[in-house]
């Protein structure tokens, strides 16, 4: 069991290139839809296919694309022409799911483990619960139905909210667009369901806009036809917003029936023009007025930084200037301002509560004052951000 | 002494030398990788797996287990010039920890299959059959007509077998097995060819998808393989393009000995086009270290990555794995381990957490 140098060397390399590699962990699941409780499922068949055959049965390498075994296709564009009424190529005396007599139906019986060929399925992995194969049960007990609107028309959308160019003044939770039939619920993720930012410029063809990346992108259980953009934890700031739900290209929103989005959207519901294809487009704007700064947060930022220097307003209180409007802590900086008249001007309030274009603080500062200098004297002006928040603290009546 | 008998014997001392002088394979790729040879050094099957030939007979008697018990004689699976024989019975003990279940426990049989090869023209002309018996009822696996060239570089076969494509695990739960579907659970008709020419083997089969719509389908698959003594490389590619659909894989793999260790990666990328203007792209990695830490004990360390749609990013799976295994004595292994599964939280069981134990007898 000894080892050369060089095996030692490589042995070594190789291990840490496998722990770097091994530190690769599983996926936390946001964009896709959440899983209905054990036994909660409809027992229809849209409920059944969404909640059990696309997460379990569906997935690359089993029952899924051209490579599917026994031909046998799960996904929901052919899940149902493929299990009713159709026998099984392993036992073809039995189909695969016989209407009303779950017992012999050979859908069961592989999930069951009761089948006389081949091995229990979901293969090499566990078996679905019991109270889930009871759904599957009582949907071919009442006769394997299919639920879904066959349509070979293309999918629109009916509604959204936001609602199209509405201004918001305050930060919505998500975006949830609804269609007119249900959705695959596997074509709604994060390459079809788009939420971006316009940098500021209310444009989406410049350059500078920003991707929102969704904390989670679903298809309700209890409403196929909706598609959620969970919009928490995101910090949205004051922008107009342009919501897309793709119906072109490589990735796009399809139905249950695999018709593709009609997505052109001209300002009236619903969208489309009546032929497959064509991304949807909304913008709403979000306005939301600023809460204010406290005098505490302005006497931390501007008064003791920029004002209360020695030799300025630091104090002592009095009638002579600058030391006399001393604004070298929050309190004394109110009782120096608020209510109380310029010595310079003295028919103008230094900070007129709910007044600020009336207050001489905010025409010293933004240097429209008639008598002295511009403030801070001989210093760089604030910005007038800055001087906004001050001016809102005014406007929301210069409370202490 | 008959003329058969000797002959026999001769390829019996031959195997017994060649195992002796270089050791062999045993039914994992990682052991070729550990003796730098073909995996159809010791299987019958050019790719791997299934029936052993009389050296991979001999090795599992002579040098993987720790002891042979018995009487000394060797079996090498031939009945006679013609007729020769193999099977397999695997029995496993599992307990899953899966969120939100209770934890179960199960013991089962988990495949028991025969062999038949039928030598009708030795060395020319076979015929092969590999059939599940348990559990359940019997499925037929592979059987086929295999014609070899005179200097053996050439074979060509008809009939039923496994996908020739990426390395062919024992372990069908690998993710690189089960997205690519080229596993022990899927075998197709058709025909298939290869070629050994050096260190290059290459082997290609055209067949019909089992269960497709169309009669007309074909799938059309190829594995190749650079083999080195302390290392190989391959790739593969599998293209099927049903009337419901185009799947198209391209695999890349691997092996490398470093010291004790036998290092065994796969690559695979897969695109499937389920509908006009739907494509679903998954990539599946496999990296796995398998230590013999002690003769005839070999520590196996395995980590599973799969993206079943890359246009979704956080819905991939991963699997680490831990595993010991050891043969006792002749044609018998044992296995034990622990897994390790690391999936999206709305699917539970892509959270399970697996202990097993697997008991293997062959011959």
């Amino acid at each position: 069991m000894l080892m050369t140098k060089r095996s030692v060397v490589l042995t070594s390399g190789f291990a840490m290139v496998a722990l770097g590699v091994a530190a690769c962990d599983g996926g936390n699941g946001s964009g896709l839809p959440n899983a209905a409780p054990p036994g909660s499922i409809d027992p229809t068949f849209s409920a059944i296919q969404a909640n059990l055959l696309e997460p379990n049965c569906a997935v690359t390498g089993c029952h899924f694309g051209a490579g599917a075994p026994q031909g046998l296709r799960l996904d929901a564009a052919n899940s149902y022409g493929s299990l009713v009424g159709v026998s099984s190529s392993e036992v073809p005396s039995l189909l695969r799911v016989a209407a009303g007599d779950p017992d012999n139906s050979y859908l069961i019986q592989k999930l069951e483990g009761s089948a006389s060929v081949g091995g229990q399925m979901p293969l090499n992995a566990p078996p679905l619960l019991q109270a889930d194969i009871n759904v599957i049960r009582q949907w071919i007990s009442d006769g394997a139905s299919d639920d879904r609107a066959q349509s070979a028309d293309p999918i629109r959308v009916t509604s959204l909210s936001p609602l199209p160019d509405v201004v918001l003044a305050e930060a919505p939770q998500d975006v949830v667009a609804m269609f007119d039939r249900d959705l695959d619920v596997s074509t709604v993720n994060s390459l079809t369901f788009l939420l971006e930012a316009s940098g500021g410029d209310a444009t989406f063809s410049d350059g500078n806009e920003t991707q929102i990346f969704a904390a989670a992108i679903d298809v309700p259980v209890a409403n196929q036809r909706s598609a959620r953009f969970d919009l928490s934890g995101a910090a949205l700031a004051n922008d107009t917003y342009q919501v897309r739900l793709l119906g072109t290209g490589p990735s796009i929103v399809m139905d249950i029936d695999a018709n593709a989005l009609d997505g052109e959207f001209d300002g009236t519901f619903p969208s489309g023009d009546g032929v497959a294809g064509g991304d949807f487009v909304a913008t709403f704007s979000l306005d939301v007025p600023a809460s204010g700064a406290t005098l505490d947060e302005i006497q931390a930022s501007v008064f003791s930084v920029s004002c209360a220097f020695s030799g300025c307003h630091s104090g002592p209180a009095g009638n002579s200037l600058p030391s006399g409007m001393n604004l070298s802590d929050a309190d004394a900086s109110f009782a120096s301002l608020v209510g109380q008249p310029s010595l310079q001007t003295p028919g103008v309030l230094r900070v007129a509560a709910g007044d600020p274009d009336n207050s001489y603080l905010i025409e010293k500062l933004e240097g429209t004052a008639a008598n002295g200098a511009r403030m801070p004297l001989g210093g760089t002006p604030l910005d007038q951000a800055v001087i906004d928040d001050i001016r809102l603290w005014i406007q929301n009546g210069a409370n202490r | 002494m008959s003329s058969r008998m000797f002959g026999l014997r001769l390829v019996i001392v031959t195997a017994s030398f060649l195992v002796a002088a270089t050791g062999a394979a045993w039914a994992e790729p990682y052991l070729a990788v550990q003796k730098g040879m073909q995996c159809s050094t010791c299987h019958f099957s050019p790719a791997g797996g299934g029936k052993r030939n009389v050296y991979g007979n001999v090795f599992a008697q002579s040098e993987l287990a720790a002891r042979r018990l018995g009487d000394g004689k060797l079996w090498t699976g031939e009945l006679n010039k013609w007729i020769s024989v193999g099977a397999n019975l695997r029995g496993s003990f599992v307990q899953a920890d899966i969120p939100n279940r209770s934890t179960t426990s199960d013991s089962q049989i988990d495949r028991g299959t025969v062999y038949l090869k039928g030598s009708i023209i030795p060395n020319r002309v076979t015929v092969y059959v590999d059939q599940q018996v348990a559990p359940d009822d019997s499925i037929n696996r592979e059987a086929y007509l295999r014609i070899n060239s005179k200097n053996t570089k050439w074979f060509a076969t008809i009939g039923r077998s496994y996908l020739p494509y990426g390395l062919r695990l024992q372990d069908d739960s690998t993710f690189v097995r089960l997205a690519t579907g080229a596993n022990f659970a899927n075998s197709d008709r058709g025909i298939q060819a290869g070629y050994n020419f050096g260190p290059w083997s290459i082997i290609g089969s055209v067949t019909e998808p089992e269960g497709s719509s169309s009669s007309s389908t074909r799938e059309f698959s190829v594995v190749s393989t650079y083999v080195q003594a302390a290392w190989r490389a391959g790739f593969s590619a599998n293209q099927n393009n049903d009337d419901a659909g185009e799947r198209n894989m391209f695999g890349l793999f691997g092996g490398l000995k470093t010291g004790p260790i036998a290092w065994l990666a796969e690559v695979d990328t897969i695109r499937d086009e389920i509908s006009p203007g739907r494509v679903v792209r998954a990539f599946a990695g496999l990296l796995e270290a398998n230590w013999t830490f002690w003769p005839h004990h070999n520590l196996k360390v395995g980590y599973d990555y799969l993206d079943p749609n890359d246009d979704i990013s956080e819905d991939h799976q991963v699997r680490y794995s831990v595993a010991w295994e050891h043969s006792p004595f002749q044609f018998f292994q044992a296995r034990a381990g622990y897994r390790l599964y690391d999936g999206i939280p709305q699917v539970d069981t892509q959270n399970r957490k697996v202990f097993f134990v697997e008991l293997h007898g062959f011959f």
